[in-house]
């Protein structure tokens, strides 16, 4: 009942205050319609313009950039001139045939001592490109160079000392001398005149 | 009091009912307010969609940028829900021009029930002569009916015209409430979002634990418990 005489109430109030709700909505009709004409002349003028009427307020980028859903502006920065180095790497390889570069490798063997076994030993060969087959590309690992221990000489006699003073490539190999590297020693093998065991002759004389 | 003496049974019977009639229209219109209302605060509710993310994000933080902000939002939304409202309106105007233009007969009545009109599809009653007073008595007469529902093919553009003014016009007024109850909820946004309130703060209350040492390791160990 009390609800009853409350929406009477209403009713009432509703009735008293319905020429001034119809006014106002007269005169905010009016309104939006200038409204409406100023925002259709916008937003044809931002339609070719490339523009969009309905697009994001500086405000709303703000905020989706917040959010995350927008990435963060570039930060400006002065470009400053930068010079391009190019570093070159030195590349230790085991270099086995040019004697240029044989002064500062003590485990380097010449030609004429090799074994067959050295001399049919190859490089691997790069596999050429075959453009009928699409492989994948591999990145090429850095070159390291490879810690190499100081080769410890041994010394036999007093020529061999002396071999070990100078350089290797302006040493003279007489005829008869062999020179061997630190890693042939478990080939040496004591009956050297039978010529058994690598290979290797050792004269001492 | 004389004069309710001199009414008869029924004519008092009659202004009960009518006293009655109108009771319940009031509190028909107040219901009709109640809804309207209720309408009103769910499209105001758009407004906090609108504005959300500013506000959650702390990207406004005063008022009056807000105010700007969501005004800005509340006509490009009106914009977007009206603009084929205002179509439907300029389709049904131009209808009417053109066709007087064409026929160039200016005097053309949109309101007739004879020929050239939309009335001519409607019900129509005189209520002229419903009430006449005879010296002391009041005489009640039922309306008369004075035209049925024809189609008129001369009236085919009363018919465009009414038509797209109802159909367009109801929708603009509806997009007009919107835009009114948006800005109504824009205002309270306005008010309650940077309100600052220190109902219920007591600075003391919250010093009291860190100020008693005692008193914190017991609130720790209620806390584990």
């Amino acid at each position: 009942m009390i609800s009853f005489f409350k929406n009477f109430a209403k009713g009432v109030l509703y009735v008293l205050v319905l020429p001034g709700l119809i006014v106002g909505l007269v005169v905010y009709a009016v309104v939006a319609l200038f409204v409406f004409v100023y925002l259709a002349i916008k937003g044809l003028v931002l339609f070719f313009m490339g523009r969009s009427l309905y697009e994001d307020l500086p405000e709303d980028k703000e905020a989706k950039r917040r959010l995350g859903i927008l990435p963060p502006e570039p930060v400006a920065q002065p470009q400053a001139p930068t010079e391009i180095k190019v570093e070159k790497q030195e590349q230790v390889l085991p270099q086995q045939d040019s004697d240029s570069n044989n002064s500062k490798d003590p485990f380097y063997v010449p030609e004429y001592l090799k074994t067959e076994e050295q001399k049919n030993e190859t490089l691997p060969v790069e596999e050429e490109d075959n453009f009928d087959v699409v492989k994948e590309s591999k990145p090429e690992p850095e070159p390291q160079p490879e810690p190499r221990p100081e080769p410890r000489p041994i010394i036999i006699n007093q020529e061999d000392k002396k071999a070990e003073e100078e350089p290797i490539f302006e040493q003279k190999t007489p005829q008869n001398t062999n020179i061997f590297s630190i890693n042939d020693i478990d080939d040496i093998d004591d009956s050297n005149d039978d010529n058994t065991g690598s290979g290797i002759d050792i004269d001492f004389n | 009091m004389l004069v309710f003496a001199v009414l008869s049974e029924n004519d008092k019977r009659l202004i009960f009912a009518l006293l009655l009639l109108i009771i319940l229209v009031f509190v028909l219109i107040g219901y009709i307010g109640f809804i309207v209302t209720r309408i009103m605060k769910w499209q105001g509710k758009k407004m906090d969609t609108l504005v959300s993310d500013v506000v959650v994000t702390r990207t406004i933080t005063k008022k009056i940028p807000f105010f700007n902000y969501a005004r800005k939002k509340n006509w490009r939304l009106f914009f977007k829900q009206s603009w084929v409202a205002v179509i439907i309106l300029l389709v049904g105007a131009l209808t009417l021009v053109i066709r007087d233009a064409v026929m160039r007969d200016f005097s053309y009545n949109i309101f007739d029930y004879n020929v050239t009109g939309f009335n001519t599809i409607l019900f129509l009653w005189d209520f002229s002569g419903v009430y006449q007073r005879q010296g002391a008595s009041i005489l009640l007469n039922w309306p008369v009916l004075i035209n049925e529902p024809h189609v008129s093919p001369e009236a085919w553009t009363s018919y465009v015209f009414m038509s797209c003014m109802i159909v367009g016009g109801g929708w603009y007024l509806i997009a007009i409430q919107s835009l009114i109850a948006r800005t109504i909820r824009m205002f309270q946004l306005s008010t309650s979002v940077f309100e600052k309130s220190l109902d219920g703060f007591n600075q003391n209350k919250q010093l009291q634990p860190m100020n008693n040492p005692a008193q914190q390791n017991n609130n720790t160990e209620a806390n584990q418990q």
